[in-house]
């Protein structure tokens, strides 16, 4: 139920404009806004009381009207003429029209469905509704609710220009104008600018005598080191595109991410050589420090690939709905586009943190932004982060930006929030991202920057960003922001076409970042990428998540539209219980994972990592809960844990949680509770 | 949020662009500009067994021909 209060509306001068039958005014009303509620909210009916001014409390009648996209316009209206009370004592009413007036030309307006933000902009969409359902034919589709004005707002969802352009181009650039600044740096070796170029220069010569060539596809095995970058940049300099190997991925998997990437080539390095899914492949010695000779002086110079910022730079794999790998394949003009984005732009003179996995694509974000601002990549030695170890490389490296996925920004913020102190940037992601966290560490660190990175692999790392300099502007859950540049979004209702600004829909994407597709499977690509709207003339990506533009004109994100968490038939926000868990004295960390079960409800699990000394335990913390939350929302299987685990992904390892979380008996009965530690 | 674009039932085209690139469309929606229809109306999952068989390079084509010249090995 909503409070908002009643909004004063009048359409008579839309009336006046339209040739609208007197007879027929009262249900063009309705039917405006009965279509308008449906293009904001994706509701396929709405219940709308007509009464009369709230002084005079005169008699109430319910119109409930069904809005039919394939309906006759004509017909649509007809509807809401003939439509007979359906009286108050049905189902609940979504608007209330209190009116005088009996052709309900003007009155008052108040929501009862919620539907946040009414404020701008629903009463212009009624009105353009309106001129509209008189002054078009055919199909309701048809009205769209969006006024020229709103359409603008619209388009302006948009980033700004950026070069087409290939990142060897960019990357040469960084070498001329920054020879003997550091690239990268772990924990043996360094390499300037010129030097890695160099070092990618004998490395591309080695991948090319294993019978490499441009157009091919190279695994990377190595461990996260200089040698991993080498590879990378010879990989893309040489026109051949690189993909991440995941060696912690169950065996199964990694056979079919090779078979089908059908790499030239594997780079290995000692670590990696003798795994048994990489046995059959052509292998090439990752580079070391001093294994080659010293290397040659003078300008580098494009190698074996062409300069088309077409051509295929990487293949990130991620996981269908179906289990089974997808490979996006990802052209440089995509990653240009990322490493050369205002938003997300790094200095020359920083020092950033090389950490994600190269199988997932923050690596992009990384490596890429890094080495075409001419910045030194600080390479992160261990698989897994602990909060310690982080927190010291951070420190004894002087790391400036540093991609964190949300999970470890979130336990880091809350375990030891000092030891991200030295960082300028901080770019997070991945996950929603927690915003008290995320007011605590601005707070705490002065002059701290941190940005909310979207996106679908498939838009190449982010499609959009938030940033946020202190915690004054942090009143909510962050949006995830507006477009980066050579990124187009586009909201749409379930038919594919364009909802006002505002109204729920599907987030779409299009520009620059826009993969090719997934290898070797066209027809998923067919079935995910392609021109999905009547409204926007472009290839368009269609990514599953639900989100609306604030009056700000910044996406807020509400959750996937495939996969709502919904417990019976109540809708769950998992962070709302996180969040009420938290609040606990001694909690100090706590997450909520969805277990679904075969053929029956889902179960909530929570998992809590408690304070030292502290008394809590599962019962008592459900107990706490029961006070704050209605009952379907309490988590029926809870584990208690040290830190809540991460996946190498770094996001929470809902599994291995789901795994060790124990039932609890209901209140009075079994007295003791199983809670695991270390799942 | 179901919706017609993967609606199993439905009938379906296969469309192609300039750039060869093939995308799946409901057959009740008309053919947006710059898309031609190369199969269909039928079943979804015939358009996507036309798609299986006829796109079998993901790259734009105007990117295929660069790389012509420097294609040693097939994919």
């Amino acid at each position: 139920m909503s409070d908002a209060p009643a909004a004063p509306y009048d359409l008579t001068a839309e009336l006046t404009v339209g040739a609208a039958d007197a007879d027929d005014v009262p249900a063009l009303v309705l039917a405006a806004f009965a279509v308008t509620m449906c293009r904001w909210t994706a509701a396929s009916e709405v219940a709308i009381a007509v009464t009369g001014s709230s002084q005079r409390a005169a008699a109430t009648r319910v119109i409930r009207l069904r809005v039919d996209d394939q309906a006759d316009i004509g017909d649509f209206v007809r509807s809401a003429a003939t439509a007979r009370d359906a009286g108050a004592g049905g189902d609940p009413v979504d608007l209330v029209i209190a009116s005088d007036h009996p052709e309900l030309r003007s009155g008052e307006l108040r929501f009862v469905t919620e539907v946040p933000d009414a404020a701008y902009g629903f009463l212009a969409d009624v009105a353009t509704a309106l001129h509209e359902l008189t002054s078009l034919d055919g199909a309701l589709h048809r009205v769209r609710c969006i006024g020229p004005e709103r359409r603008e707002l619209l388009d302006s969802l948009t980033g700004a220009d950026v070069p087409v352009v290939d990142i060897e181009t960019l990357f040469l650039e960084q070498v001329r104008r920054r020879p003997g600044r550091i690239a990268v740096r772990d924990a043996t070796a360094e390499l300037t600018y010129e030097q890695l170029a160099h070092a990618s220069d004998q490395h591309a010569e080695a991948l090319r005598s294993a019978g490499v060539r441009p157009g091919d596809t190279v695994l990377v095995a190595t461990r996260r080191s200089v040698g991993e970058v080498v590879a990378l940049v010879a990989i893309v300099r040489m026109g051949a595109a690189y993909a991440g190997f995941d060696d912690d991925a169950p065996q199964a998997r990694a056979e079919r991410i090779i078979s089908r990437l059908a790499p030239a080539a594997v780079v290995a390095d000692a670590a990696t050589a003798g795994h048994p899914a990489l046995r059959r492949l052509t292998h090439v010695g990752a580079w070391t420090p001093g294994r080659h000779p010293d290397p040659g002086t003078g300008p580098p110079t494009r190698r074996l690939g062409s300069d088309d910022p077409r051509r295929a730079a990487y293949v990130a794999f991620t996981s269908g709905s179906t289990g089974e790998p997808k490979g996006v394949v990802v052209p440089h003009r995509a990653v240009a586009r990322l490493a050369l984005t205002p938003e997300l732009r790094i200095r020359p003179d920083d020092r950033v943190l090389r950490m994600a996995p190269l199988a997932f694509d923050a690596s992009t974000f990384e490596v890429w932004v890094t080495l075409v601002a001419g910045a030194t990549l600080e390479v992160f030695p261990a698989k897994l982060p602990s909060v310690g170890m982080l927190g010291a490389f951070l420190a004894e490296r002087a790391v400036s930006v540093a991609w964190l996925p949300a999970s470890v920004f979130r336990l880091v913020a809350t375990s030891r929030p000092a030891a991200l102190a030295g960082l300028r940037w901080i770019v997070s992601g991945g996950e929603v991202v927690p915003h008290d966290s995320v007011a605590r560490m601005l707070d705490l660190h002065p002059g701290m920057v941190i940005t909310n990175g979207y996106g679908p692999t498939e838009n190449t790392t982010f499609t959009t960003t938030h940033t946020v300099r202190n915690s004054g502007e942090v009143d909510g859950p962050l949006p995830i922001g507006r477009p980066i540049a050579g990124t187009r979004i586009c909201v749409l209702d379930r038919y594919g076409r364009l909802v006002p600004p505002g109204a729920v829909g599907e987030l779409y994407v299009t520009g620059l970042g826009l993969a090719d597709g997934y290898l070797g499977d066209e027809a998923g690509t067919a079935s995910r990428f392609g021109h999905f709207c009547p409204d926007v003339d472009e290839r368009l990506y269609r990514t599953g998540d639900l989100v609306r533009v604030d009056p700000r004109g910044r996406l807020l994100f509400l959750g996937r539209a495939d996969s709502q968490v919904k417990i019976n038939g109540h809708r769950i926000e998992t962070e709302e219980i996180s969040g009420a868990l938290a609040g606990h004295p001694d909690v100090r960390d706590a997450v909520i994972v969805i277990a679904p079960r075969e053929r029956r409800d889902t179960q909530l699990v929570a998992a809590v990592a408690l304070r030292p000394g502290a008394e809590a335990d599962p019962r008592s913390l459900r107990a706490y809960l029961a006070r704050l939350l209605p009952s379907y929302a309490i988590p029926a299987r809870w584990v208690v844990v040290d830190e809540i685990p991460l996946t190498r992904n770094g996001k929470v390892d809902a599994e291995s949680l789901i795994r060790s979380a124990s039932p609890l008996a209901p209140a009075g009965g079994s007295r003791d509770v199983v809670a695991a530690r270390r799942p | 949020m179901s919706s017609p674009l993967d609606d199993p039932d439905l009938d379906y085209l296969t469309l192609v662009n300039a750039e060869q690139q093939h995308s799946l469309w409901p057959a009740s929606v008309a053919v947006p500009a710059g898309w031609t229809v190369v199969h269909g109306p039928a079943a979804r999952d015939a358009c996507l067994g036309y798609v299986r068989e006829n796109w079998t390079d993901i790259r734009p084509v105007s990117a295929r021909t660069i790389h012509h010249d420097h294609r040693v090995r097939g994919s």
